[in-house]
């Protein structure tokens, strides 16, 4: 599984869909899997597409949805008779395959369609965004389907939560205002701000000078006093510790250097 | 007021603005199709009600496009404001664009020297026209969709053309034959249509009853 | 693969709220204007009626004696119904141009357009204009003579004359008075009309003729709500998405989806006809004939399936192309254009989106036409053909640009 993070706005959909053959490309070369994206029928064939607002004709039953999906992609009717309470079942949906799309929850439109994006068995899945506005036991839900998807197949996941990332994916390339700026894996994103991320207790009326020094990426405020993990190159306070850095220490480390780029 | 201000401004800019450049397309091609050289009562009558009225379908009945789509209305409703009054500039933009269509086509009429009364037929044409875009507001407002909203205001229209008889006080073209006193039921019927429209949108929304897709 | 997505589309329509009210209409309008329709033109024609219905003048000294009768009217009212882009667009001459009509009149009648009124008017009053039977031989009867040794040729040029005057559309343009002028049937012809009627249309294709006369009305409008709604469907339940991304391609999809619509609409179209047909398939056997007992499916089929083809195509191409429902009035305005434009409610097929035939027989009259409707309807079911094709190439090209229109804001 590879994870592709970036900021809203970074153009994670626009290359997303330029995978997917639904856009043209303005410039450079693009292959799936070594075929161009030129090759548009191709490019479909071996890839499953779940957009970012993925819905379906609210008149549809979960079954009826998926048949129609899966009769797009090219499969016969034997074919779908076999795969489609099968993909149902896979994606926890067996129970509700009557139920109409319009009267589905959030998490059971991404389910319905992570299951049309793989039903069709290609070779490379690109989900868009797939956790946003799901609750936490939703979202725990679709990234471990998303995991046992990738097993056998390559999944793109794009994201702009980090905590998707760094509970899934081992390669990641974080994406901003268009351009690569890491590509890797996760260990090595997370050495970048390896030993660069302080855990200390402040004054809460200190916050603010804070923030203006340093790179904070987390506040607790508990009364008067704040607990706050920075980013910074030294030991910013006398009492600071140490502590591990996770991806999102990482990734905003990495956006604030790029940042820092731009404006230099 | 402010806030109204602003969300008929993106209404027009994002939705209603092709229908309003439709209706000035609408007025400018009427020359091709309506003569306004010295028309008789009944000749004036007839432009106004078998052409000027199609203004009306035009300009009331996108009046919901922008909440056919519930995440919109739902976060319009979020702010806490009566839905009526989102609705209500929009109606009055409509209202105003209608009634200078038909002051503008009377006003080339009487213009062009015709024997007929202008008041009578203004009074009329403003009552009928407003009725047929009522019924397009009041469709598109439950059924949540614009296309059925114009399919019913037209397929009326039709109906009159051959079905008028079956309709009693609220037939179309009546002035086209010299009856103008029905305006009242026209009136009537359209203000019931416009607010019914609003208020059984919003009671089917609030229960779900919607047909969101 | 085609028939399986065929039939989802067609289940598909099946579940929309405008195809059931294009259902409900249709069917409402067509039994309310059919139930007996023409039911007492089918009397076997007895010697000494005073009227036989009319038929349409071939000859040039009815052509002339008609189109001046006509004149003769539309001076006096001054009133001229013109149809200048399709649209019914009534035009009032100025007093100086009002003159020079007149002055036209009694160059071709050699009267005095006073004398002509009188001879109007003492016409008119021969007959009980409140009997509608009456009313009609009437102005069937009414005949403008011209003066001796006027020609066809001097005729012409005077109508020219009449046409720079009233703009173009009237009644007074060549094709039109030349297709449009009615004369009173003799005893001799309404018998020979009858016999036809029984003979060559075994009464129930004639039957469906009328059918699709009121039929082609309503499917001019109505299917165009079914198609824009089809279309817009995809962005309404935002689907485009993730149907671009699937391997079917623009042929199946849009192809499919066209059919499913167009068999849709047919249904209702075909089961109304062959209902309404009934009747008169049996009156047929009393009469000693066997009427067509397929006429419900060959007349629709040729008359009416063209009609819809287009109307759905082009809905189909003007949505997909704008994502509007810019269709809606552009072809509502067509179709309404259509129905005004017809100046005869009998023939003048032309390339006329609504074809009319407004009369429970003329037989012989529309074989003599059969040939100018075959053309009209081949010409709009090969430009249907062209717009689905059109409608597919937008479809990839907005595929391709990931779902933008021409118009990407205007939405509905």
């Amino acid at each position: 599984m590879f994870g592709l993070l970036g900021p809203n706005g970074a153009g994670k959909t626009t290359l997303m869909k330029i995978l997917t053959a639904l856009l043209e490309k303005t410039g450079g070369e693009v292959t799936v899997c070594g075929v161009p994206i030129e090759d548009g029928r191709q490019i479909r064939n071996m890839t499953g597409y779940l957009p970012q607002d993925f819905s379906m004709y609210g008149n549809m039953s979960a079954y009826e949805a998926l048949d129609y999906l899966a009769l797009l992609s090219g499969m016969n009717k034997a074919e779908r008779k076999a795969k489609v309470p099968e993909m149902l079942e896979k994606v926890n949906l067996s129970e509700k395959q009557k139920t109409k799309v319009r009267s589905m929850s959030g998490g059971m439109k991404r389910r319905l369609g992570i299951a049309q994006a793989i039903i069709h068995d290609p070779k490379v899945i690109i989900v868009d965004e797939p956790t946003a506005g799901l609750d936490p036991e939703e979202r725990v839900r679709f990234r471990n389907l998303l995991c046992e998807i990738a097993k056998d197949r390559i999944v793109l996941l794009s994201t702009h939560i980090v905590g998707d990332i760094e509970a899934t994916c081992e390669k990641i390339a974080v994406l901003n205002q268009g351009r690569i700026c890491f590509d890797g894996k996760v260990t090595e994103l997370l050495s970048l701000v390896e030993g660069k991320v302080y855990s200390a207790e402040i004054a809460a009326v200190e916050l603010e000078k804070a923030k203006q020094k340093y790179m904070v990426t987390g506040i607790l405020t508990t009364g008067s006093t704040a607990n706050i993990k920075i980013i910074a190159d030294d030991k910013p306070f006398p009492q600071a510790r140490q502590v591990q850095p996770d991806v999102e220490d990482a990734y905003m480390y990495l956006m604030q250097r790029e940042e820092g780029k731009r404006v230099c | 007021m402010e806030k109204y201000a602003k969300l008929t401004v993106s209404f027009v800019k994002r939705q209603y603005y092709p229908h309003l450049l439709l209706t000035v397309l609408f007025a400018a091609c009427s020359g091709g199709f309506v003569s306004f050289k010295g028309l008789e009562a009944f000749q004036a009558a007839k432009a106004m009600e078998m052409y000027v009225a199609f203004a009306g379908i035009l300009l009331f009945t996108p009046l919901f496009m922008p909440e056919q789509d519930k995440d919109i209305w739902e976060l319009e409703r979020s702010k806490g404001m009566p839905m009526w009054k989102v609705y209500l500039p929009r109606f009055l933009l409509a209202l105003v664009c209608c009634l200078s269509v038909i002051a503008l086509f009377l006003g080339m009429m009487v213009n062009g020297g015709g024997e007929f009364e202008a008041f009578p037929l203004f009074r009329g044409a403003c009552c009928e026209i407003l009725f047929l875009g009522s019924i397009g507001f009041f469709v598109s407002a439950v059924t949540n969709q614009a296309v059925i909203g114009y399919m019913l205001a037209v397929i009326y229209f039709t109906v009159n053309i051959g079905g008028g008889k079956y309709l009693g006080n609220f037939a179309l073209f009546q002035m086209m034959k010299g009856e103008y006193g029905t305006w009242m039921y026209w009136l009537l019927a359209a203000a019931a249509l416009f607010a019914a429209g609003v208020a059984v949108r919003e009671k089917l929304a609030v229960r779900n009853g919607i047909a969101w897709h | 693969m085609f028939g399986a997505l065929f039939l989802k589309e067609c289940r598909q329509v099946a579940k929309s709220l405008v195809y059931y009210i294009y259902v409900v209409v249709f069917v409402l309008f067509m039994t309310s204007q059919m139930s007996g329709e023409g039911w007492e033109k089918l009397q076997e024609p007895q010697p000494g009626q005073s009227y036989y219905g009319e038929t349409v003048a071939t000859d040039e000294l009815p052509i002339m004696e008609g189109t001046l009768a006509n004149l003769v009217q539309d001076v006096y009212r001054n009133s001229f119904a013109t149809y200048p882009l399709g649209f019914y667009k009534g035009v009032t001459l100025t007093d100086s141009e009002k003159k020079q009509a007149e002055e036209i009149l009694e160059r071709c009648t050699g009267k005095s357009f006073e004398t002509l009124e009188e001879e109007m008017d003492r016409h008119f009053r021969q007959y009980d204009q409140v009997s509608t039977e009456e009313a009609m031989a009437a102005a069937a009867d009414y005949k403008v003579p011209v003066k001796e040794g006027f020609t066809y040729g001097e005729f012409q040029s005077a109508m020219e004359e009449i046409c720079r005057l009233v703009g173009k559309g009237s009644s007074y343009e060549q094709a039109e008075y030349e297709n449009g002028i009615y004369v009173p049937m003799t005893y001799e012809q309404a018998k020979e009309e009858f016999d036809a009627l029984c003979s060559r249309d075994g009464l129930t294709r004639a039957y469906m003729r009328l059918f699709c006369d009121y039929a082609g009305i309503v499917l001019a409008i109505l299917p165009i709500f079914v198609g824009v709604s089809r279309v817009l469907r995809d962005r309404r339940a935002k689907v485009q998405q993730v149907i671009f991304s699937k391997p079917a391609s623009g042929v199946l999809i849009i192809g499919s989806r066209y059919l499913a619509n167009l068999v849709m609409i047919a249904i209702p179209v075909i089961a109304t006809a062959f209902l309404l047909q009934q009747p008169y398939y049996y009156k047929a056997q009393t009469f000693g004939i066997q009427g067509d007992i397929l006429a419900f499916l060959k007349v629709p089929c040729l008359w009416l399936l063209p009609e819809i083809m287009i109307v759905l195509a082009l809905a189909f191409l003007l949505t997909e192309l704008t994502d509007t429902i810019a269709a809606v009035f552009v072809q509502t305005a067509w179709g309404i254009g259509s129905l005004f434009a017809s100046d005869t409610l009998v023939g003048d097929f032309g390339l006329r989106l609504i074809t009319r035939w407004n009369d429970l027989g003329q037989s012989m009259y529309f074989a003599s036409l059969e040939k100018e409707l075959l053309l009209n309807k081949g010409f709009y079911c090969l430009l249907a053909a062209v717009c689905v094709i059109l409608t597919v190439l937008v479809y990839g090209r907005k595929r391709r640009k990931g779902g933008s229109c021409l118009w990407k804001n205007m939405q509905s």
